[in-house]
C-alpha cells in the first residue's frame, strides 16, 4: 500500500503533461464532431459561386449586350477602364484579372436575328494554365446561350434574360453520395458513424498520456540506486512490481474511463449500442496494451524527463500515422501498411472500421487479441531486459 | 561471548575472468563500528551487495543474526539498513515522503512509522528541511536525508558505503557523528570507506582488503602493530654531514634515515618514544635543528606496507 500511495505522489508531479494530452483529446473530440460528424449529417451547401474580375470592354452598346454587361456587373467584379494591350496582358498574367471579354460590334444585332442559329460569340482571352478563366467561359457561354434559346423560343427580350440568369444562379447542392472502391464495391461517405470517427484517435491520446506522464513516474521507480535500496529492504520484488503495474493500470484506466464517458456524451443515439460498446471494449484492450509496452520501455537507461519527451513524441506519432489513427486505413499504401500490421494501433484502427461496417464481437476478436499480443511480447521482452539488467549490475 | 551479527565463510564472486570475491571471510559482533578498508576495485562494495543478496556469489556462505541469509530472508533483511554510497531518493517526495516512503518498506503501522519518520528527521537535524524537495537541498544535507531514509526503521545492522564522497567537512563531522550515536543506541555498524582517517576516528575494528582478499584483520593498533614502522621522526637541519647521518642510523629502534631538501626522516620501530634518542644524538654532537617532531604510522602507511601501494592510488 506504502509504494501505491507514494507511486501515486510520484505521478502526481508528472499530471501536466497528461492534463495537456487530455485537454488535446477533448479538443480533438469536439472538432471532429463540430467539423465533420455536424456537417455531414445535416444538408451541406458544398460548392459557392465566387465573383471573379473581369475586364470588359463592349464595342456593341446594343441591347442585348446592356443586359449581358448587367448580368456580368450584378455577379462579378467588372473592370471597364481603357488600357493598353500590354497592360492588359500583364493583369492577366499578375492574374488581377481572369478574363478579358470583349463583346465585339454588331453582336446585339446577330443575337436578335439568329439568322446562323446559334448565339453569337464574344471575345475571351484567359489565362490557359488557370482554371477560374475557364470556368468563367463556360459560365458566360451557358448564359448567352440560355438567353439566345429564350428569346427565339418566344419571350421578350427582358424576360429571357431573367430566365436566363435564374437558369446561371440556381445554387446547387453537391452530395458526394458514393466512393467507387478498387474491388468494384461503394462505400457511403455520410454512413460512418459518430463512434467511427471519435473513437479512431483517441488511442493517440491514450499513448500520449501513458508515455508523456505515467512513464516518467515508473521510470523514476526504476532508477538503479533506488531499486537496489528497495531490494535490500524485506519488501519483495514481485510485490513491488505487481504494484507498479496495478498503480499504472489505474492511471490509464482512469483517461480511459474520462474518454468513455466524454464519447457517450458526443455519441448521443449512438451510445450505449452493441457497436459503441464493442469499441469501447477494442479502446479498453488498446489501453492495457499500451501499459504493458511502457513496461518495455521503462527498461531503457535514460533519464526520465528525456525518455518520456521523446517516447511520448515520436512513438504516439508514429504508432498513429502507421497505424492508420490520422490517415484512414484505406488512404495508406501499401509499404505503410505492410509496416502498419506490427502495430497495435493498426488493428485497433481495424478493429474500428470493421464494426462501423457493423461486424459483430465475432469478426473483431481477433484484432483485440493481436493487440493484447503486442502488449504482452513487449511486457515479456521489458521483464527479460529488466533481469538481465539486473544481473548486470 | 559477543553475538556474531555477520559471519562470511569463503565467499567467492567472479565476474566472467575477473575474481572480485576470492575465498573472504569475516565476522562482525553484535556492537561493533566495523571499518572495510580498501580501494577502489578492492571488492568492498561487492561485499556488501552478497551480503544484501545483490548480488549472487558462486561459492561460500553468509550468515546474518546466526541465521542463513538467502535473497528470500526478508525478516533478516528488515533487520539491515542501508545508506548506499550515491544518493538514491526520490526528487519527487518531500524529505518527509522520502524517509516515510523507506521506512514503510519496514514498518506498515502508520503510528509507529510516524515516530520513526520523525526520529530519523530529528537524528539527521533536518527538521527544518521536511518540507523541502531534494532538489533544493544542499550536497551535504542531501547525504543526511539519504543517510535517514537508511535507518528510520531502526535497524540493528547497518551498512554506511562511503557516506561522505563529496561531502563538506562540516556535514562529514555531523556524519561521523551520527554514526558514533547510532552505534552508542546499540546498532551494529560496516562502514565502508577509502579514507583511512575516518575509520581511524570511527571504527573499533578495521578489515583491509584489496583485490577481493583480506589483507589484515584488527583494530587500529593491531594493525599498526604489524608493520615495522612504530614511529616516523622528522627533522629539519641545514647541512647535515653524512658522519652525522650515519651516527644516526646507528641509533637503537632506527631501520631508515633519509637527508632530503634540509629534511632529515629518521624511520623507528618497536616503541613511540624514539624521539628522545634522536634529540639526544644531536644535542651530543653539537649539531644545530630548525624543528624536530613524531609522527606515529597512519593506516595509509600500514596499508602501503602490506600491499605495496598507496590506499588512494586511484584518485
Amino acid at each position: 500500500m506504502q509504494v501505491f500511495k507514494m507511486f501515486f505522489k510520484i505521478q502526481k508531479k508528472y499530471m501536466i503533461p497528461a492534463i495537456i494530452f487530455f485537454a488535446m483529446g477533448i479538443l480533438m473530440i469536439v472538432v471532429n464532431y463540430e467539423f465533420l460528424i455536424k456537417n455531414s449529417t445535416s444538408s451541406m451547401k458544398d460548392f459557392q459561386t465566387m465573383k471573379m474580375p473581369i475586364h470588359l470592354t463592349d464595342e456593341d452598346h446594343s441591347t442585348v449586350s446592356d443586359y449581358f454587361v448587367d448580368y456580368l456587373k450584378k455577379y462579378h467584379n467588372v473592370d471597364d477602364k481603357t488600357y493598353t494591350k500590354d497592360v492588359l496582358t500583364d493583369r492577366l498574367y499578375y492574374e488581377d484579372i481572369s478574363s478579358i471579354i470583349t463583346i465585339p460590334a454588331g453582336f446585339g444585332e446577330a443575337f436578335l436575328s439568329g439568322e446562323t442559329g446559334e448565339c453569337p460569340q464574344i471575345q475571351s482571352v484567359v489565362d490557359e494554365g488557370i482554371a477560374h478563366g475557364q470556368m468563367l467561359n463556360l459560365e458566360l457561354q451557358s448564359y448567352l446561350s440560355s438567353m439566345y434559346a429564350f428569346y427565339h423560343s418566344g419571350m421578350e427580350l427582358s424576360e429571357a434574360a431573367a430566365k436566363a440568369e435564374e437558369t446561371q444562379r440556381s445554387e446547387n447542392y453537391v452530395t458526394i453520395v458514393d466512393e467507387i472502391k478498387e474491388d468494384g464495391t461503394t462505400q457511403s461517405h455520410n454512413t460512418q458513424s459518430v463512434g467511427g470517427i471519435l473513437f479512431l484517435f483517441i488511442p493517440y491520446v491514450i499513448m500520449s498520456c501513458v508515455f508523456g506522464s505515467l512513464l516518467s513516474a515508473v521510470l523514476s521507480f526504476n532508477e538503479t540506486e533506488k531499486k537496489k535500496r528497495e531490494n535490500a529492504s524485506g519488501y519483495a520484488t514481485w510485490k513491488r512490481s505487481l504494484t507498479l503495474a496495478f498503480g499504472s493500470l489505474v492511471f490509464a484506466l482512469f483517461f480511459f474511463l474520462m474518454y468513455v464517458v466524454v464519447l457517450a456524451i458526443f455519441c448521443g443515439s449512438e451510445a450505449f449500442t452493441k457497436m459503441w460498446f464493442l469499441m469501447v471494449l477494442n479502446l479498453l484492450v488498446y489501453t492495457i496494451a499500451t501499459v504493458m509496452m511502457m513496461a518495455f520501455i521503462a527498461v531503457i537507461p535514460l533519464k526520465a524527463s528525456v525518455l518520456s519527451s521523446i517516447v511520448s513524441t515520436v512513438v504516439s506519432l508514429g504508432f498513429a500515422f502507421l497505424g492508420g489513427i490520422f490517415v484512414p486505413l484505406s488512404q495508406l499504401g501499401e509499404g505503410v501498411k505492410a509496416i502498419g500490421r506490427f502495430l497495435p494501433t493498426y488493428w485497433y484502427a481495424t478493429a474500428v472500421d470493421a464494426l462501423d461496417k457493423g461486424k459483430g464481437f465475432m469478426d473483431v476478436l481477433p484484432y483485440y487479441g493481436i493487440q493484447l499480443l503486442f502488449g504482452a511480447a513487449c511486457l515479456a521482452i521489458g521483464m527479460a531486459l529488466s533481469k538481465a539488467s539486473e544481473r548486470a549490475h | 561471548m559477543a553475538e556474531t551479527v555477520v559471519k562470511i565463510t569463503n565467499l567467492v564472486k567472479r565476474y566472467k575472468e575477473l575474481i572480485a570475491l576470492d575465498n573472504f571471510s569475516m565476522e562482525i559482533q553484535k556492537g561493533e563500528v566495523f571499518g572495510l578498508l580498501g580501494p577502489n576495485g578492492s571488492g568492498k562494495t561487492t561485499t556488501i551487495n552478497c551480503l544484501l543478496t545483490l548480488l549472487s556469489y558462486d561459492n561460500g556462505e553468509i550468515e546474518l543474526f546466526g541465521e542463513k541469509m538467502t535473497s528470500k530472508r526478508s525478516d533478516l533483511k528488515a533487520r539491515i539498513g542501508v545508506v548506499p554510497q550515491q544518493v538514491a531518493v526520490f526528487d519527487e517526495l518531500t524529505v518527509y515522503d522520502n524517509i516515510d516512503f523507506f521506512c514503510g518498506l519496514y514498518i506498515k503501522d502508520k503510528e509507529t512509522r510516524k515516530k520513526y519518520v520523525e526520529d530519523a528527521i530529528e537524528f539527521v537535524g533536518l527538521q527544518e528541511f521536511k518540507k523541502f524537495y531534494p532538489k533544493k537541498l544542499s550536497g551535504g544535507l542531501l547525504r543526511r536525508l539519504n543517510i535517514a531514509c537508511g535507518i528510520a526503521h531502526k535497524p540493528e545492522l547497518i551498512i554506511f558505503d562511503e557516506p561522505t564522497v563529496a561531502v563538506d567537512p562540516q556535514s562529514r563531522n555531523r556524519i561521523l557523528e551520527g554514526i558514533s550515536r547510532l552505534n552508542e543506541q546499540g546498532a551494529t555498524i560496516i562502514y565502508t570507506t577509502h579514507y583511512m582517517e575516518e575509520v581511524e576516528q570511527l571504527c573499533s575494528r578495521i578489515l583491509i582488503m584489496d583485490h577481493g582478499k583480506k589483507i589484515a584483520i584488527g583494530t587500529k593498533d593491531e594493525l599498526k602493530g604489524m608493520i615495522k614502522n612504530t614511529e616516523s621522526v622528522i627533522v629539519n637541519a641545514h647541512g647535515l654531514t653524512q658522519d652525522f647521518i650515519e651516527k644516526v642510523r646507528a641509533l637503537n629502534h632506527v631501520y631508515d634515515v633519509s637527508y632530503r631538501d634540509d629534511t632529515l626522516t629518521v624511520k623507528c620501530s618497536g616503541g613511540k618514544h624514539n624521539i628522545v634518542h634522536v634529540v639526544d644524538c644531536f644535542a651530543d654532537n653539537e649539531v644545530k635543528y630548525q624543528q624536530i617532531y613524531s609522527i606515529l604510522p597512519t593506516l595509509n602507511e600500514v596499508f602501503l606496507e602490506i600491499t605495496g601501494k598507496q590506499l588512494r592510488d586511484n584518485e
